[in-house]
């Protein structure tokens, strides 16, 4: 039987039902849709406020500059250290950060630091200057003499994460208290009643805002802005403002006051520096007044808080006055709300802005310089986590050194264009580094040491030209029973088959022969031939194997062009390799990085001094000896012999084909430097390794090494005088002689016929006579 | 052993040094030696790797002093690390400047090294 057909009005009921039950439904699952939803929020919100918050660059800083009494440091070297740490000029020098200086007398207020190996505290010290020696150190408060500290190191520059956001993390409680209650009285007046949401406050801005016909004020309380910063994209669309409300409200009930206005400070955007994006007070207090945050004053921190409503509008450097105008109504709110008194609000609004006048860039001062440490990171650490955990760099580079070098190069470049207008192209690279540690104290890679592009000192690749001969003299002075110093040497026409049935015949640079010479002098006036034939004479391969030794890694091409530097090496890689001459024989790994923190100030890594002894050092201190007359008295005689005679000073210059590259790599007592002049595209400078170079080189040397005694000869080094013409020991009748070292048993046995010799030459000259 | 052989050196090195100064004289001492014995108490706390690094801190600040290089080799040379301990003594020879004492002692460690490395193969 059909079933009967409802009713109509029961139809009617019916459908009402459903449409109750659908409602219902919807309801729910949008209730349950909503949870879920909020249950992903909170998820959302619990794992980045819990977990690491932020992406933190690494922070890469220069060497802490020493402090010892009798320590070599000139007035001008301290003060430029001082300012490049940021430390303010003040009228006694007691705040903390600031100096005060009058005819070499200093009272510093040093910051505290965490060094890797401990804790520098902060003192107020008196540092005494005088004829460029530190003469006396002392504690301001106790009077105490001082026997060593250590400056905060001058930081000099960020590895940034992918997104260039820029920040220094500060703790809520070593922030000045007017600051985060300046930001409260200005941008949330009730944040500490509110659950994260400001009803009133919104109903007041929309209110304002419809009278205005736009929007003129926000009602977003400082939950809400963080959480839009944190979590949200700046779209100013309805679900953005209902996903805001839901994960402030959430936010609120999950985390204390205190966490999330800490968050805030640190999270908030605060300017633009280049492409970098400076967020968060700890970094805005360096980049506009180049000190911690700890240290800023009232003013300062109103104006920090007057920022935040727009980095761009109210930039002080780029707009004063508006800066200013709000800063003033930032302290007058402050006063209005009792916070502070009058006294304090008319002390602020007289005060300027005091931003520094150029930011304190980001990237890096020296480029060249950080490309080496990336270098060396790399070898221990992924790029990603260089860019974001934060780490604390500490590097070898000394500001001051660095100062000096870019100063010497400037200044020769200019003169060297000024001569020849064509050389305005001309580029160069210079690396310096300490005798000992190896550590690199300073690096330029372009004419613009600021220049972000190529880095000549470390990228570039160039023929090192007779840079290259010492490797083949020390393979032969290591061989005491073969060769000295006065060994002769056959300076001569040479003719070498090459592999292509081609005839390789070098010539010398004055195009003469100078027949047998002694070794020594070989070396220092640089003869080319004298040089291969030595060279083929020891072999190329135990020649390839000395510039191994020496510290070259580079696979090199056993061709005997290589003997007059067609070897194609970096300026780095030339100075890794006279670094193990400077060191008498040892190679030490040059270094740029001494220590990594983590960002908990934890020690990470250090990297130790190495060193490792590759050749007798009196083989290396004869090899020096002649290095040193090649400048004092041979190729770079004209600039050499001016030097000061109290510098025990060695080098050797490098000239390539035509002269397209101009080098020069030497040492002193204390430093070893590497010069580099050339055009990028290899065309001809015009210039040799003593009249391009060598000045830079010079200037640099002079600056820098103090009076150290040269460090003593080996024990088994003996001195004799030798008869230049023969190599035999000279008597009384030689004309040309010199005092040389030689290892103790190598010296030549007999005696140069010198009075014979010119007994000899007046009877040949008779026998002229009578043909 | 180890710690017998470090115990040893640190006696070793305190007979050689001078006597510590009296405590107004304290103050003139140069920063080296400050850093020399803030090495020794690190090191006879066993926190080695810490006077390692003080130890060439001292080395930054004067690359030719000798003791610093030797007391480094003493440290390699206790810890195992006898190629080290060989090369560093090595340097401490050549900054000797004819101090006899520091020679011996830079042999001695030299020595030591070598039996050490050959102990090993």
């Amino acid at each position: 039987m059909p079933k009967k057909p409802p009713t109509r009005k029961k139809r009617k009921t019916t459908t009402k039902r459903r449409w109750l039950r659908w409602l219902l439904l919807v309801l729910a699952s949008a209730l349950i849709s909503l949870s879920v939803y909020t249950l992903y929020l909170d998820q959302l919100i619990q794992k980045k406020f819990e977990g690491q918050r932020w992406s933190v660059p690494s922070r890469v800083y220069a060497r802490p500059l020493e402090l010892y009494p009798q320590r070599p440091l000139t007035v001008e070297n301290l003060r430029s250290e001082l300012d490049l740490a940021g430390y303010q000029p003040s009228a006694n020098g007691l705040e903390p950060g600031s100096y005060r200086h009058n005819a070499g007398r200093f009272i510093i207020s040093t910051r505290a630091f965490r060094h890797w190996d401990g804790e520098e505290p902060a003192h107020s010290i008196k540092v005494q200057i005088q004829s460029g020696k530190i003469q006396q150190l002392s504690d301001v408060d106790s009077g105490r003499a001082l026997s060593l500290l250590r400056l905060k190191p001058v930081e000099i520059g960020t590895i940034n994460p992918a997104h260039r956001e820029d920040r220094i993390l500060v703790r809520l409680a070593q922030l000045p208290a007017i600051l985060p209650m300046a930001l409260q009285a200005i941008e949330d007046r009730k944040f500490a009643r509110h659950r994260g949401i400001d009803l009133q406050g919104i109903a007041r801005a929309s209110w304002v805002n419809l009278r205005a016909g736009r929007v003129v004020q926000g009602g977003s309380t400082l939950t809400q802005q963080l959480v839009k910063n944190f979590f949200l994209n700046s779209q100013r669309t309805f679900s953005r403002k209902f996903n805001e409300a839901i994960m402030a409200l959430l936010l609120e009930s999950r985390f204390d006051k205190q966490d999330i206005l800490e968050a805030y400070l640190n999270e908030v955007y605060l300017g633009q520096d280049g492409n970098r994006a400076i967020h968060g007070f700890g970094l805005a207090a360096r980049f506009y007044f180049n000190k911690p945050a700890q240290e800023l004053t009232l003013a300062e921190s109103a104006l920090l808080v007057a920022i935040v409503r727009g980095p761009t509008y109210y930039d002080p450097r780029r707009h004063p006055q508006r800066a200013i105008e709000r800063r003033n109504q930032v302290i007058e709110i402050l006063h209005r709300d009792g916070i502070i008194d009058s006294t304090q609000t008319a002390a602020a609004l007289a005060s300027p802005l005091s931003v520094t006048p150029r930011p304190n860039r980001g990237e890096s001062r020296y480029p060249a310089f950080m490309g080496l440490v990336k270098q060396q990171l790399a070898q221990h650490y992924r790029d990603q986590d260089l860019r974001s955990e934060g780490l604390r760099i500490f590097t070898t580079l000394d500001p001051v050194v660095q100062q000096i070098t870019e100063q010497a190069m400037i200044k020769q470049l200019k003169q060297l264009k000024q001569r020849q207008p064509e050389r305005a192209t001309l580029e160069a690279a210079v690396v310096v580094s300490r005798l000992g540690s190896a550590e690199v104290s300073a690096m330029v890679g372009a004419a613009k040491p600021q220049y972000r592009g190529f880095n000549r000192a470390l990228e570039m690749r160039r023929p090192v030209g007779s840079l290259l001969k010492p490797a083949i003299y020390l393979t032969a002075l290591a061989q005491p029973q073969h060769y000295t110093l006065a060994s002769l040497i056959e300076d001569e026409e040479i003719n070498l088959p090459q592999a292509d049935g081609s005839i390789w015949s070098p010539a010398n640079y004055d195009h003469t022969s100078h027949g047998a010479i002694p070794l020594i002098t070989a070396l220092a006036q640089s003869y080319n031939q004298a040089a291969v034939k030595l060279g083929m004479e020891l072999g190329l391969r135990s020649v390839v194997d000395t510039l191994q030794q020496l510290g070259i890694n580079n696979q090199i091409p056993p061709y005997p062009s290589i003997m007059l530097g067609s070897l194609e090496l970096s300026p780095l890689a030339v100075a890794q390799m006279y670094q193990t001459l400077a060191d008498r024989g040892y190679y030490t790994p040059l270094r740029a990085v001494r220590e990594v923190l983590n960002a908990q100030h934890q020690p990470l890594q250090r990297y130790a001094l190495e060193t490792e002894k590759r050749f007798s050092p009196a083989a290396v201190y004869l090899l020096n000896e002649a290095l040193r007359r090649a400048l004092r008295q041979g190729t770079g005689k004209r600039i050499g012999a001016q030097l000061p005679s109290t510098l025990s000073l060695a080098g050797k210059t490098g000239t390539t084909n035509q002269l397209r590259d101009s080098w020069f790599a030497g040492f002193g007592s204390e430093y070893l430097g590497v010069v580099w002049l050339g055009n990028d595209d290899n065309l001809v400078t015009g210039l040799t390794g003593a009249s391009g170079a060598l000045p830079i080189w010079a200037a640099l040397m002079s600056q820098l090494e103090g009076n150290l005694e040269p460090l003593p000869a080996p024990p088994e080094i003996i001195y004799k005088v030798v008869d230049s013409e023969s190599g035999l020991l000279a008597d009384t009748g030689c004309e040309s002689r010199f005092e040389l070292p030689f290892i103790d048993g190598s010296q030549p046995q007999a005696s140069a016929p010198c009075r014979n010799s010119r007994e000899w030459g007046m009877l040949e000259r008779l026998k002229g006579w009578f043909k | 052993m180890r710690y017998c052989a470090l115990i040893l050196l640190l006696t070793l090195s305190g007979c050689s040094t001078l006597p510590t100064p009296p405590k107004d004289q304290q103050q003139s001492l140069s920063a080296a030696d400050t850093l020399l014995a803030q090495a020794d108490t690190k090191a006879a706390n066993g926190e080695i790797q810490q006077a390692i690094a003080v130890l060439e801190r001292a080395v930054r600040l004067q690359p030719r002093n000798a003791q610093a290089w030797l007391r480094l080799a003493e440290l390699y040379l206790s810890q195992g690390e006898y190629r080290k301990a060989e090369q560093f003594a090595g340097r401490a020879e050549q900054f000797a400047a004819g101090d006899r004492t520091l020679i011996r002692r830079s042999k001695i460690v030299i020595k030591q090294a070598h039996e050490g490395q050959r102990g090993r193969d």
